[in-house]
């Protein structure tokens, strides 16, 4: 981490140490003072492992109908031994699928985002700090976007490009813009003008020099928690796009389209097809927001001078 | 602050007019045109409908016209006053979107009143009450508020109504003053769906906001005085603290409106979330225009009330 | 006394004398008449009850002419309760074709003329059923250059304006060539009967509107709340006497699938819409049966609407023959079915995909038939091979990737998922499947921007033919994008439809279905599905009809609060 931020959960007299125990110490104190967060890191670190050893641990592949020996095939099968999730409407194995759903909803929140955030980001920054027209054709698309409702662009958007993983992601990411690009122009605009940035321009430092010494340090943090929020985000956004029938074909194991295909039939035939991958869903952003919340509160005493809060 | 309100104002028509644009244009890309949902075939009935007919019923409905000329012509009717004519039901627009409009206001407002009346005294007691068990309670019940995707919320309400209690709010709608009962009861439900979510971003703000507040400088000074904690609280961290909740209010009120639609189609509830619905799958681009129009003059009105009333109640923040 | 006597012989002398004109037109003595009495015995069991019918829909009608629009849930269920039909498919008997606005007709022995005694009936306003409203009202089915989505049909049996009206309430019909598929069509809810002088003055767009037409049907719509209900009220004034036995019918509009079976499991609603169609074609409306313990009946229309695969051929891969033949050979239709449409514990909802429906009492494809064609024998070891094979000679051995499209509906998407995966394990043909909404499905087909798409059409006449009907007849439209043709079976089509021999006929029905199952046409059959629906068990006399699309009247149920429950 840059130098100047981090003061907290360390203490003055470990300076000295080398950089991995500086770390392991950093982590262990964040998990000392905030045990919720400790524990969204590790639902987020569980999340990573399932996605990246997904093909190795998941006992079938997940497009495949599981055909038994005398030609049985197991449609909605209840959870048990042979499954431990049970099997969907089609005979798929339930568990490959949740398991290889974790590699998708990770694709689509890091991609949705990396895009997403770090691009509206960069335009919330330049638009807090370029000139006055800039800024006012900014906010007119971004009052414009913020009036029309979500549903409608994204619902075009997956219409006119048809339903595949990355258009999920795009259209996600467009649907991010207005939110993003408001709330870090807010608080970009509000550390614009507290007493340090206007005591460093008042003895003539530049505006680079500002936006590095002071601004950037700050977005960083907004930066971290804007990205761990979106990324719970995406993944929910995801799910309500395949409730709306514009989400990914839906033989891809995506945690939303098979909850969704569970409530499109009669759901109490076979609630486990819609209990797990909600279940997944609710596990995996609630971990996003416990991290987040927790890196928001070692963090934003850090941000000096944002009187409105991070509004989101 | 006149002046700042007069120009807002007047950025209003801008938007509008790049709000229904952009939506326009975008369901000119969309493929399928009104003819073909009229025409060609509803579920489980594949139409057996010719390119001719369908060219015919393109003409009459004067959708083989360029999109600018479809455009102005539609701008040139609301200018007057004229909403058109519903494509799909050919009924004048405005006499379906004013009931629905009022329902989902009614839904909507509902929602955030549940919402904030339940969010601030979870999110100052947690605040208060920082880093012990209960704001952790407070803090995992609010993460869950936003985990929890609002559909599948709605429909393990119904279905656990249907199964363990055999009720469900009865179908066909109550106005509010035709009957107020069966009104309150047919929107007690989805307003709480859509509340929880609500409620979760509502309470975090609540807390961040009062956390930050109780470290200022005049908390300490007050409570240096020998001012009792409560009144601490109450006379001076609750007043600034709510600022930030009242503006994020105002925005979570244009998002409450993206899951309002998808409420009223699970519980029932006539508003304009499902007609929105509806005129997407008919390609009833006349009733959309409409919608959008509306929805997003409230949105800009509720932005500008609310930054203005931010600039009345903070006299720190200045306007750009 | 004398005098009187005479006189009246002269009467009676005058009377056969006005008559003997009318006598000499009357058909050869050798044509067959079909005359239907009223009441039927039906009728005095039927119990009027003071209350009002609830149903639920999930559908939103945007059209009220059933005449000129073409699709089932959201055109002809709420509009058809208002009208009646020169004949219809009898209600408690729902394959036998009666008299609905006629009392009886004589078919001429040539088969080309058809003539009808009308009832005496009367329009919601109370003017009277005359035969210049049934001219009319063929003329307007007919109408050139009208858009008649569904009506069309009739363009090919009659003639514009050729119809005659003999009396008040005797016309005469003829057609273009004698045909067993011409009462078939005239018995179709769309070919409904509309007052002359309220219709004609209506144009096109006015017609669609909700309550513009008024028919002489069995309900009045009281009122169109959009999104909300449909109401309708008795028309006391029915020519049909005692019915119908509801005050009215109310149907609330339920958009969510999950929220129709609750509103019916907890008693909200009677019935659901139509009352039967494809959406609840699954082993729900048992289940229902079974948690509600026999107070839901599960009503089900076997083998009422068909899913298919139709392959573009208009670029590669399936402009190749060969390709599409190994498709045809290579998908498991027993397996599909197996998956899709069987529940455990409750039994099958569907049947593997013939290509003609059995209906009507004819069969053309048999069980026996089937066990034995390559594509739907088992196992399925000899046809996946010779699949492979076809798919090396055309070039692609390692098979390839596509972009199908397919209507958002349910149980056409797990048809699709079930069938993408067999291609993709037996024959390495990679299917993208894009589920959408239909404005944007129809939009693909017509342009014909993917590779292939699936889709799913009901049976509309009770009768094998319908199905070349649909798909064959129309060249370039909707079922038939890239205009395939084949000149034997357009020639079979044109022989059946005048064949009156019923053997002969069906012998030239399997010649056709040969012809198709050479895979060298457009269209690959998947499966036929259930068309379901649910019932309270206290509503009587509902009897399930052949096909979704008729028996949408509600005019010959009643509510028995006595009856006795059913056991399941």
């Amino acid at each position: 981490m840059t130098g100047g931020v981090v003061e907290g959960p360390v203490p003055a007299t470990r300076i000295e140490s080398p950089t991995r125990g500086l770390t392991w110490t950093v982590v262990g104190g964040f998990a000392r003072r905030k045990p919720l967060g400790a524990i969204g890191g590790l639902i987020v670190l569980a999340l990573v492992a399932t996605a990246l050893l997904a093909p190795l641990i998941s006992p079938y592949d997940p497009r495949q109908i599981i055909r038994e020996a005398n030609n049985r095939v197991p449609v909605y099968v209840a959870p048990g031994s042979a499954y431990l999730m049970g099997t969907d409407h089609v005979g798929r194995d339930i568990v490959s699928r949740v398991i290889h759903g974790a590699r998708i909803s990770l694709y689509v929140g890091l991609g949705a985002v990396l895009i997403g955030v770090t691009g509206w980001f960069l335009v919330g920054l330049a638009s807090a700090y370029a000139g006055r027209l800039v800024d006012l054709v900014v906010q007119r698309i971004v009052d414009a976007m913020m009036a029309v409702p979500g549903l409608i662009i994204v619902l075009a958007i997956m219409a006119v490009l048809g339903s595949s993983l990355n258009n999920v992601i795009i259209a996600i990411v467009i649907g991010m813009l207005a939110p993003v690009v408001r709330t870090v122009r807010s608080q970009v605009l509000s550390v614009k003008e507290t007493e340090y940035v206007v005591a460093a321009r008042a003895i003539g430092a530049r505006s680079a020099r500002i936006i590095l010494r002071h601004i950037m340090p700050n977005c960083l943090a907004i930066y971290l928690i804007l990205a761990t929020y979106y990324l719970g985000f995406a993944i929910i956004l995801e799910a309500s796009l395949s409730f709306l029938g514009v989400g990914v074909p839906p033989d891809v194991p995506s945690w939303g389209g098979m909850l969704t295909a569970a409530a499109q039939g009669h759901i109490t035939k076979a609630p486990w097809a819609g209990i797990f991958p909600g279940l997944a869903i609710f596990i995996v952003v609630l971990g996003f927001n416990l991290l987040g919340d927790a890196l928001r509160d070692v963090l934003e005493p850090r941000l000096r001078g944002a009187r409105r809060g991070l509004m989101r | 602050m006149g002046k700042y309100a007069i120009r807002r104002t007047l950025l209003f028509i801008p938007t509008l007019l790049v709000a229904s644009i952009l939506v326009f244009t975008l369901f000119w890309i969309v493929p399928g045109d009104p003819a073909l949902t009229i025409l060609g075939g509803g579920e489980g009935d594949s139409g057996a409908v010719s390119l001719e007919q369908l060219q015919q019923l393109r003409q009459a409905l004067g959708l083989d016209r360029p999109i600018y000329v479809q455009y102005a012509s539609w701008l040139g009717n609301v200018l007057r006053g004229d909403l058109g004519t519903s494509l799909w039901y050919k009924t004048p627009v405005w006499s379906q979107l004013k009931d629905r409009f009022l329902v989902t206001m009614e839904l909507a407002v509902m929602a955030i009143l549940l919402a904030v009346c339940s969010a601030v005294p979870l999110g100052v007691t947690s605040a208060v009450k920082q880093d012990t068990g209960l704001d952790y309670l407070s803090r995992i019940f609010s993460s869950i508020g936003i985990a929890l995707p609002t559909f599948w919320l709605g429909i393990l309400i119904v279905y656990a109504l249907a199964y363990f209690f055999e009720w469900l709010p009865p179908l066909g709608y109550a106005t509010l003053w035709d009957d107020p009962l069966l009104n309150l009861q047919q929107l007690i439900l989805p307003a709480l769906t859509l509340a929880f979510n609500d409620l979760a971003f509502t309470a975090r703000v609540t807390r961040s906001s009062m956390l930050e507040v109780m470290r200022e400088d005049y908390l300490r000074t007050a409570r240096a005085k020998g001012l009792v904690e409560l009144a601490v609280i109450g006379r001076h961290a609750l007043k600034n603290a709510l600022l930030p909740v009242m503006t994020v209010s105002g925005y979570q009120f244009a998002r409450l409106l993206g899951g309002v639609i998808i409420v009223e189609s699970i519980f029932v509830v006539p508003g304009m979330g499902t007609l929105l619905i509806e005129s997407i799958i008919h390609r009833d681009f006349i009733v959309l225009q409409a919608i959008v129009l509306l929805i997003a003059a409230v949105v800009l009105i509720l932005n500008l009330l609310i930054d203005l009333s931010y600039g009345v109640l903070d006299p720190r923040v200045r306007y750009q | 006394m004398t005098r009187f006597r005479s006189l009246a012989a002269l009467l009676l002398l005058m009377i056969g004398v006005a008559a003997a004109p009318a006598a000499a037109q009357t058909l050869s003595p050798e044509g067959q008449t079909f005359t239907f009495p009223w009441p039927p015995d039906w009728v005095a069991r039927g119990k009027y009850q003071k209350m009002v019918l609830r149903g639920v829909t999930g559908f939103n009608p945007g059209q009220w002419d059933v005449h000129a629009c073409g699709t089932l849930p959201d055109c002809l269920m709420p509009a058809s309760p208002q009208f009646n039909g020169l004949v219809y498919h009898n209600p408690v008997n729902p394959d036998e074709i009666v008299c609905d606005l006629c009392e009886s007709w004589t078919v001429s022995r040539d088969g080309k003329l058809y003539a009808f005694r009308l009832r005496q009936a009367q329009w919601h306003d109370g003017q009277p059923v005359t035969a210049e409203d049934i001219k009319f009202s063929l003329d307007r089915i007919v109408e050139p250059g009208a858009i008649r989505v569904r009506t069309g049909v009739l363009r090919s049996f009659y003639e514009h304006q050729s119809a005659q009206v003999v009396d008040a309430r005797t016309i005469r019909v003829p057609i273009k060539f004698a045909s067993p598929l011409f009462l078939q069509n005239l018995a179709s809810e769309h070919m409904k009967m509309y007052p002359k002088h309220v219709a004609q003055n209506l144009s096109p767009e006015d017609a669609q509107k909700p309550g513009k037409l008024i028919g002489s049907g069995p309900w009045k719509l009281k009122e169109f709340k959009p999104n909300i209900s449909i109401e309708y009220v008795r028309n006391t004034n029915y020519f049909k006497k005692g019915l119908p036995y509801f005050d009215g019918m109310v149907f609330t509009i339920v958009r969510d699938y999950n929220r129709r079976l609750a509103a019916l499991q907890v008693g909200q609603a009677h019935t659901t819409e139509g009352p039967t169609i494809g959406s609840y074609g699954s082993e729900d409306p048992m289940r229902m049966q079974r948690e509600t313990k026999g107070r839901v009946r599960a009503l089900y229309i076997p083998d009422a609407v068909q899913n298919y695969l139709v392959l573009h051929m208009n670029k590669p891969p399936f402009q190749d023959a060969r390709v599409r033949r190994a498709v045809l050979l290579a998908v498991d239709r027993h397996e599909l079915v197996k998956i899709v449409r069987c529940a455990e514990s409750f039994g099958c909802f569907g049947s593997v995909g013939t290509f003609l429906p059995n209906k009507g009492g004819k069969i053309v494809e048999s069980p026996e038939d089937l066990a034995q064609a390559k594509g739907w024998r088992q196992p399925k070891d000899a046809d996946i091979a010779e699949a492979k094979t076809l798919m090396a000679a055309a070039g692609y051995a390692n098979g390839f990737k596509a972009m199908l499209s397919v209507a958002n509906v349910p149980l056409t998407v797990r048809t699709t998922e079930v069938m993408a995966e067999q291609l993709r394990k037996s024959l390495g043909i990679d299917l993208t499947i894009e589920p959408v909404d239909r404005a944007t499905h129809v939009d693909r087909i017509i342009r014909g921007t993917h590779h292939a798409f699936i889709d799913s059409s009901g049976v509309i006449l009770l009768d094998p033919a319908d199905y070349l009907n649909q798909h064959f007849l129309v060249v370039g439209g909707q079922k038939n994008p890239d205009s395939w043709k084949h000149p034997k079976l357009t020639e079979i089509m044109q022989a059946q439809a005048r064949e009156l021999d019923p053997a002969k006929r069906l012998r030239l029905l399997k010649e056709a279905v040969e012809i198709l199952r050479g895979g060298e046409s457009h269209v690959v059959p998947l499966a036929w599905g259930y068309s379901g629906g649910m019932m309270d068990y206290r509503l009587q006399n509902f009897h399930v009809p052949g096909s979704e699309q008729i028996v949408k009247h509600f005019e010959h149920i009643w509510w028995d609060p006595e009856a006795p429950l059913p056991r399941n």
